[in-house]
């Protein structure tokens, strides 16, 4: 399905543009990070200790202020006692307020962040991917029906849409078997990393109206392509036609909207467990809220998995830019050679 | 409309001996009867919501044609015509909105499951454009392919996958491709290679039919020969029947037996093609021949008079004839003595009027109201003797319109070209007058009362024979037929 | 009068030959432009020259892809990344001009003439309008489908008018119209970039492109214009700066035939009333032979023929030519077969296009001579205008020196590596 030339386009594009090999490096580095988990993990992300709680980064120290009272030659005295703490390079990006480290929180999260981002996108993709041909494809009143239920879905502000969900089925109605594992790319994860079901079922759902829409657009702009009387004029049935004309001509678009979808995604997700409605405690989000209570005095517990989202959101929405200039038939030159 | 039976069309097989088909002797293959396809704007959910009525575009509206086996029908006709849309209906491509298509007697509207595939394997096309009608994600060997994976074939084959792609190689080489070409993608090829694949496309299941949707009207001219003359060899070697459809007059002219002309959603002329070429018969035929610019050095001296005006928009086609809104010969009314070039800037006006370009504004500005152009009518007013020709009638109504208008009512010199003079002169500005005060419907129908054609009244009939025109310049049905009629498309609209 | 700049050519200049009295209004001597392209260096236009007179229309005829549009949009200095026009002269003459530029650009001024390559972008610009003005193939796109025609017709006056007022002004004529207007006009509709006078111009010149009920016609919109009737106001806004030189690129390629008719009179009329000069640029021979004076056919970037109408229609001598007028069906001949030219147009790849000519693959007369050396381009017997890119201007066809291989050989060849 990807032809030479394809692959000659991508090429270029790479070649010519820094901003895809920046996007390409960090969603390069994320995804291996996230695949390999347990092996780049230096600690189990859930042992808590609470004599290295609140460690900096390294290259970072911080003070911590015990006030105490004492009697001191019979009157009663405040100690204000400064104590410095330095960072170790057991926990190179801190610890937590419960003495977990931070760097292996941060990779877990990864992985959690991808797996949802990706699963919920596959999810939505599909259903929206098939709503939206099928609409576009028979156009009339299929089409009406379809997307009008698909608007009804845009009128609602889809994390209030998510939120209600989980709400509804809880919070670990549905256990999802890590897929990297059960491919055997992985070693068995620790106990305490649990794939959280109901997120990935409810992001899926609340964003495959943005698949079935652009589904849409592409299946009306190629089902009035000649190729596709010509197939009906041999008697190729409409399924024939969906999968074998309109699906492969639609799937630059729509992969582009993945790539971008993968990222929207995890800043979902991300806010669904900011807001404690995801089924894991290994996430960024959730890591973002804990640390929310401790940002005067250990800023890096926020901080560090702020910095891990905004980074594969950019890298992912750089990869994506970086696919649809090369894929773009009008951008990647149809041939055209100058002439009249 | 047509009821053209195959008795009679026997008589239409074309006599061009140069494609030297003899054998084809009334053996009508497909049959088309009266085929309509209206397509509905304004129908969607919230039209249907918010109460708007649906408008329905008549792009094929009444067309019957018979081909015979073996021969080229030549559609012909410009865009927005309805002729693709014809040659896709009668494929049942699309939905036809009436009527019916036969193909060796069988009504293929009515066709399904084994039937219909049987039809499709039959009947198949090729399209205009080598651009969008090659999926850009195929190879032409898949390409090629694809009519036999969907029907299977060869069916009783060992290895499928083997044979199918000895086909395609056939294939490939009889259009004059190489087979090495096989796995290439659509953009690697030429336009002109682009369509030999196509060709290749709708010869793969042996078609006995089909329909060439201007297959060389996007190619440059030396490809283009290339092509015909392919096209043209393919119909000897696979006994091909071809509806050729195109609005390249001269094209049409080297691979055709028949024409059908058409313009509007109807067909207003048909014969065999030298017959059609060498005396064109309707005015419109006359006119599309006359502007294709011959490629001579003596073509600056050969005089054209190019139609005006534009091709009407076919949600609200014309009454009557559907060319009479830019027809060189459209009718005056019997007793009216008028000239043909006066008469048609008269009509002009009317429908300009009519469909409120001139209002009641732009009526005072072609009005001489102020005196300053007010010359105008007096003089060429005397130059032509009026009296003398008009009927009583006529000077009955001069007299009382005397009377009623008074001095205003005179018309800017430069409202016509032509010489329009007295009585006739004198109504249109009788008519604007009464536009100018806010009279629409008066203005119209004082306009109508005097230069009512029969080519507004009456839409003329294409009959049978071997060369009819629908034109009220030739022999047409009794006018009581032709009253049923105007009552029936005015029920329709 | 142009000895020095005719001595600096390769081949000899025809200007001492010239059959019309007249000089020409614009003469393009080797204009070459080529488009950098991820597969290559493309050459669209090579080495191209010609003469367009005082009041003449002169055709360009080619397939697509043989530069004819290319050419166009190089004299207009139109071409746009990755395209540039590499090298030539486009010698413009105004004595006007050429005395304004005597001082600042010697280089540039040649008696009455200038070379629009050398002066300065400023003033090339400002010659758009004025004197070389263009007409498009598709009218529909070539009009902003959300303002009025006679607004944007208005425009286009306004525009002209106000570089009259200020001529050859390097600036930006529409400068002054910044943001701060932009909104002013806006938010306030009284307040216009266009005067009256611009908008009853505008209604002039659509009543002088035939279209009736001008007024009111005006107030509409694009989408409400038929395509003969935009094209018509398309026209109308190519007169508006009253060009010397209206470059017309297939006129009518995207209209029915019988519009075409009417379209191609509205042209041949305005052009006898303003006396201006016309390129007209198409792939239909019939427009040329029914619009032309002369005629320039291209192949593959270059000019293969050109000539008076009759040096190329009755006597051509480029068997390109010659394959391009047998090829094309006739209306008024019967005959059921047409002779085309084999084989398909060559990629224009600098790196596959090597020094021969580019027409012998296809050439039924090819001699082995054809791909030793690209042809130069030479006068022939007949008229003194009629010059061609042939060898076998010079001597006839001797089959005895063929050039190898079969026509189908060389065809499956081309193909093959292709």
């Amino acid at each position: 399905m990807i032809s030479p030339r394809t692959l000659g386009n991508l090429r270029r594009e790479f070649r010519s543009s820094a901003l895809a090999k920046l996007g390409v490096l960090i969603v390069v580095v994320v995804v291996g990070v996230a695949v390999l988990a347990p092996m780049f993990a230096p600690h189990d992300p859930t042992t808590q200790n609470l004599d290295r709680s609140q460690l900096p980064p390294v290259g970072f120290s911080t003070t911590t202020n015990s006030t105490s009272t004492e009697m001191v030659n019979g009157s009663l005295e405040v100690i204000n006692e400064t104590n410095e703490i330095n960072a170790t390079l057991t926990y190179p990006l801190g610890t937590d307020s419960l003495g977990r480290g931070m760097l292996s929180r941060v990779i877990y999260g990864a992985r959690t962040s991808l797996l949802v981002g990706l699963l919920g996108t596959i999810l939505a993709a599909v259903v929206g991917v098939s709503v939206g041909l099928v609409a576009g494809y028979y156009r009339g009143r299929v089409d009406d029906t379809l997307m009008r239920s698909a608007d009804v879905m845009l009128a609602f502000p889809s994390l209030v849409l998510a939120i209600a969900l989980v709400g509804l089925w809880g919070r670990a109605a549905w256990r999802v078997p890590d897929p990297l594992v059960v491919a055997g790319i992985t070693p068995e994860m620790p106990a305490s990393f649990v794939l959280p079901g109901t997120v990935i079922v409810v992001v899926g759902l609340v964003n495959w109206v943005w698949f079935a829409r652009v589904a849409r657009g592409e299946a009306l702009s190629v089902r009035e392509q000649s190729y596709v009387k010509a197939a009906r004029s041999v008697g190729a049935s409409n399924s024939f036609i969906i999968r074998r004309h309109i699906l492969p001509n639609s799937a630059t678009p729509i992969l582009v909207l993945g790539t971008i979808q993968v990222a929207a995604i995890i800043l979902l997700e991300s806010a669904l467990s900011f807001l404690g409605f995801s089924g894991t405690t290994l996430s960024w989000g959730f890591d973002i809220a804990r640390g929310r209570d401790y940002l005067a005095s250990s800023w890096w517990i926020s901080t560090v998995p702020g910095i891990a989202i905004v980074l594969s959101v950019i890298g992912i929405n750089l990869l994506g830019d970086w696919l649809r200039d090369a894929l773009d038939p009008g951008i990647g030159g149809e041939g055209g050679s100058g002439g009249a | 409309m047509t009821e053209e039976d195959s008795g009679r069309s026997r008589n239409d097989r074309g006599k061009r001996g140069a494609t030297g088909r003899a054998n084809a002797e009334g053996d009508v293959l497909l049959e088309v009867e009266d085929l309509h396809k209206y397509y509905f704007e304004r129908d969607t959910l919230t039209d249907r919501l918010l109460r708007r009525e649906a408008r329905s575009v008549q792009a094929v509206d009444g067309v019957s044609l018979a081909i015979h086996r073996g021969e080229t029908l030549g559609l012909v006709g410009e865009s927005g015509c309805g002729k693709s849309t014809t040659g896709e209906t009668l494929l049942r491509l699309r939905e036809a909105t009436d009527g019916g298509v036969y193909f060796e007697g069988e009504s293929v509207f009515d066709l399904a499951g084994e039937d219909l595939m049987a039809f499709r394997r039959r009947a198949g096309i090729v399209f205009q454009d080598p651009y969008s009608s090659l999926d850009p994600r195929m190879t032409v060997g898949q390409l090629v392919a694809e009519p036999l994976s969907v029907h299977g074939e060869p069916a009783d084959a060992e290895n499928t996958k083997e044979a199918r792609r000895e086909r395609v190689d056939e294939l490939l080489e009889r259009v004059g491709l190489s087979h090495s070409q096989r796995d290439r993608y659509p953009h690697e090829f030429s336009g002109g290679q682009r369509q030999r694949v196509g060709i290749a496309r709708a010869l793969a299941l042996e078609p006995d039919f089909l329909v060439l949707d201007e297959p060389v009207s996007a190619l440059d001219v030396s490809v283009q020969a290339q092509i015909l003359n392919l096209l043209a060899d393919l119909q000897v070697e696979f006994d091909l029947t071809y509806l050729f459809i195109a609005h390249d007059l001269s094209v049409v002219r080297h691979l055709c037996d028949r024409v059908a002309v058409m313009y509007l959603g109807e067909i207003i002329e048909r014969g065999p093609t030298d017959e059609l070429f060498e005396e064109p018969r309707h005015p419109y035929t006359q006119a599309l021949l006359e502007s294709v610019p011959r490629a001579r050095s003596d073509e600056r001296e050969r005089a054209i008079d190019p139609l005006a005006g534009d091709v009407p928009s076919p949600r609200d086609p014309p009454s009557g004839c559907r060319f009479r809104t830019r027809c060189p010969a459209v009718i005056p009314p019997d007793d009216l003595e008028i000239a043909q070039e006066g008469y048609r800037e008269v009509m002009d006006l009317r429908e300009r009027l009519e469909s409120g370009d001139v209002d009641a504004e732009r009526a005072r500005e072609l009005l001489a109201g102020d005196g300053g152009g007010a010359a105008g009518e007096g003089t060429t007013g005397s130059d032509r003797s009026n009296g003398s020709d008009e009927s009583e009638h006529g000077d009955r109504r001069g007299r009382r319109r005397a009377s009623a208008v008074g001095e205003e009512a005179r018309l800017r010199e430069d409202v016509f070209e032509a010489d329009l003079a007295g009585e006739n002169r004198a109504v249109v500005a009788e008519a604007l007058n009464s536009l100018a005060d806010g009279e629409r419907a008066e203005a119209i129908s004082i306009l109508r009362e005097r230069f009512e054609s029969v080519c507004e009244r009456t839409p003329p009939v294409l009959q049978d024979g071997p060369h009819p025109a629908a034109c009220h310049l030739y022999d047409q049905p009794t006018e009581r037929r032709g009253a049923d009629r105007t009552e029936r498309s005015a029920g329709d609209d | 009068m142009l000895e020095d700049r005719a001595g600096s050519e390769d081949a000899p200049d025809g200007s001492g030959a010239d059959t019309t009295t007249a000089d020409p209004i614009l003469e393009v001597r080797n204009l070459s432009t080529q488009f950098f392209t991820a597969e290559g260096q493309v050459n669209a236009v090579e080495s191209v020259s010609f003469d367009v007179y005082d009041g003449e229309i002169f055709g360009i005829v080619g397939e697509s892809g043989s530069g004819k549009s290319v050419t166009a949009l190089s004299i207009l200095d139109l071409v746009e990344s990755p395209g540039r026009v590499t090298a030539g002269e486009i010698w413009y003459r105004n004595p006007d001009l050429a005395d304004d530029m005597r001082d600042s650009h010697p280089e540039a001024v040649e008696g009455e003439y200038v070379d629009t390559r050398r002066v300065p972008t400023g003033v090339r610009r400002s010659l758009r309008g004025p004197t070389f003005s263009m007409i498009f193939q598709d009218p529909m796109s070539s009009f902003n489908p959300s303002i009025t025609v006679g607004e944007q017709l208005a425009e286009a006056i306004e525009v002209q008018r106000r570089a009259r007022a200020n001529p050859r002004s390097t600036r930006s004529r529409t400068q002054g119209y910044g943001l701060g207007r932009f909104l002013t006009d806006s938010l306030l509709p009284s307040r216009s970039y266009v005067s009256a006078e611009s908008r009853e111009r505008a209604t002039g010149l659509l009543d002088q492109v035939g279209i009736p009920d001008s007024a009111e016609r005006a107030a509409e919109y694009p989408n409400q214009f038929s395509g003969g009737m935009l094209q018509r106001a398309m026209v109308a806004q190519a007169l508006a700066g009253e060009p010397d030189v209206l470059i017309a690129d297939e006129p009518t390629t995207a209209l029915d035939v019988t519009i075409q008719a009417q379209i191609l009179d509205l042209l041949a009329d305005l052009q006898d009333e303003e006396d201006m000069s016309v390129i007209m640029i198409t792939h239909d021979l019939g427009v040329i032979a029914r619009m032309c004076d002369r005629v320039g056919v291209m192949y593959a970037g270059e000019i293969a023929e050109r000539g008076s109408l009759t040096d190329v229609f009755d006597r051509p001598v480029h068997p390109y030519t010659e394959g391009l007028l047998e090829s094309i069906p006739d209306p008024d001949d019967p005959a059921p077969r047409l002779q085309p030219i084999e084989g398909n147009v060559p990629s224009l790849i600098d790196s596959e296009m090597g020094n021969r000519c580019y027409f012998a693959d296809r050439c039924p007369k090819a001699m082995d001579e054809c791909v030793a050396e690209k042809p130069a381009e030479v006068d022939t017997a007949g008229s003194a205008e009629h010059r061609v890119r042939c060898v076998l201007a010079e001597r006839e066809y001797d089959p005895t020196r063929a050039l190898s291989g079969t026509e189908e050989d060389r065809e499956r060849e081309a193909s093959a590596d292709d």
